[in-house]
């Protein structure tokens, strides 16, 4: 559009220029055939608007003939002004030359111009504006079904058993998009009905087999015939029964925690779980002769899952306990916006940043899984909370930040 | 008393006490605390240490 109005300012400009030189070549004409015939030349004429000169010569001249633009100056109203400029030399039929100037104004032409071109710079601007309000008010319209099938499809929710709801449409390629879209989430449905099946299965089938080598395990220990090797032996896989044990364990709740399986929620004071917490484990730290302080206020009250608040709770505050040094302290500190273990211990030899993967140990103990802080991981970024931690020396800091309500 | 003279292992304790959130010990430090404790409130009560520790594996009522 912007190059379709400079196109045609430089048409009408030229036009006019067309116009105006015609004109003054007419004239020539009319000048010269008057000369050639009479051998006189007209009365020179001036106008505020037009000049015209003409001279008659005693010898002869070069035919020329010259049209540009000139500028005068104009004493009245003291300013220079815009002519088209005309000269012409010729020689009377063998005999001597004569010259014609035409002065002719372009000032009115120009300002002329300059409407015009305002004109059609506001006409091309309306029309510019128009197209993008009905371009806009034409798009609404056409892709509301579109925005709607996306916003219903990422609305989805996995656990529902309605299909997803979505708008008619006799757009083809919206129809295409929402067969996508049907297909797309059935298909999720599937998968994770499938894997919260599989989970479930996996439950009772690894842990049956690890139950009846448990319970053989202790009636055999029962044998008081065994000899010491025999023992030992047993004690060996007592302990790895354990471990495989803790290992399905952690992982099915893993797998549970990212599978929705603990989908119900409801308000939680994470004081009371603390509290709790705390007493139960007041005779191993009095063992330790480790000191607690709690700072906690009543509001803070988190909405998620009962559960899985117990497990990430007594796993931050268990490891505070079983990581803690003699006579060291732990203390919490908890409001309506975060909670903050802060806790003695040995000084980290390990990535603070590996702490929070799978089968991440900081410690030789066999009977530790690495699952703990994973589980801590998977539980908060399944209700969008931050766990952070930091190490300084002696003191260890876990930092969890929720939204409370 | 259902398990007199039976040795019962420390995860065994622990799975009765803490069901699922067995996965989060590592030690059975409070075990071995609360056994202390229990056999000195049985011997405070004038009766016997019926509790015998077996290296590796738990412990064992024994009644006689």
């Amino acid at each position: 559009m912007v190059g379709g109005g400079v196109f045609l300012y430089f048409a009408i400009r030229k036009d006019i220029y067309k116009q105006i030189d015609n004109s003054l070549i007419t004239e020539k004409d009319i000048i010269k055939d008057q000369i050639e015939q009479t051998e006189t030349a007209p009365d020179s004429t001036a106008t505020f608007d037009h000049q015209i000169e003409v001279k008659l010569l005693n010898y002869p001249v070069h035919k020329l003939q010259i049209i540009k633009d000139t500028v005068l100056y104009n004493s009245e109203i003291d300013d220079n002004v815009l002519f088209r400029y005309f000269f012409y030399s010729d020689n009377i039929v063998n005999k001597d030359g004569y010259t014609i100037s035409i002065f002719q104004i372009l000032s009115e032409k120009q300002d002329l111009l300059g409407t015009i071109s305002l004109y059609m710079f506001g006409l091309f601007l309306s029309l510019f504006l128009i197209s993008i309000l009905l371009n806009y008010l034409i798009s609404k319209k056409l892709w509301s079904p579109f925005y709607k099938s996306v916003e219903n499809a990422g609305n989805f929710d996995v656990l529902s058993d309605k299909p997803l709801d979505l708008p008619e449409t006799d757009i083809i390629e919206f129809q295409q998009l929402n067969r996508v879209f049907e297909k797309m989430t059935q298909k999720m449905r599937v998968d994770y009905l499938n894997l919260k099946e599989y989970n479930e299965n996996a439950a009772h089938e690894i842990q049956t087999p690890l139950a009846i080598i448990r319970s053989k395990m202790e009636l055999l220990m029962q044998n008081k015939s065994l000899k010491k090797d025999s023992l030992n032996l047993i004690k060996s896989i007592n302990e790895a029964t354990t471990r495989l044990f803790k290992l399905n364990q952690g992982l099915l709740l893993i797998s549970k925690i990212e599978n929705l399986y603990f989908h119900e929620n409801k308000k939680i004071s994470l004081k009371e779980i603390i509290e709790n917490f705390l007493g139960n484990y007041r005779e191993i730290m009095e063992i330790k002769g480790i000191k607690v302080e709690l700072d906690a206020t009543d509001n803070a009250i988190v909405e998620m899952n009962e559960v899985l608040a117990d497990v990430l709770i007594s796993n931050l505050l268990s490891n505070a306990v079983r990581y803690n040094i003699d006579n060291g302290y732990i203390k919490c500190h908890i409001d309506n916006q975060c909670l903050i273990i802060t806790n003695t211990g040995m000084p980290l030899k390990t990535d603070p940043e590996l702490l929070f993967r799978r089968f991440h140990k900081v410690s030789d103990n066999p009977q530790s899984v690495g699952l703990g802080l994973s589980i801590v991981k998977k539980i908060t970024d399944n209700y969008k909370m931050n766990i952070s931690y930091r190490n300084t020396g002696n003191i260890h800091e876990t930092t969890l930040t929720y939204r409370s309500e | 008393m259902t398990n007199r003279n039976r040795i019962i292992t420390k995860e065994s304790i622990v799975e009765h006490l803490w069901g699922d959130e067995v996965i989060l010990t590592d030690s059975f430090d409070f075990v071995y605390t609360h056994v202390k404790n229990l056999r000195k409130k049985i011997i405070a009560a004038k009766g016997k240490n019926y509790i015998k520790c077996i290296y590796g594996f738990g412990y064992k009522f024994i009644e006689n």
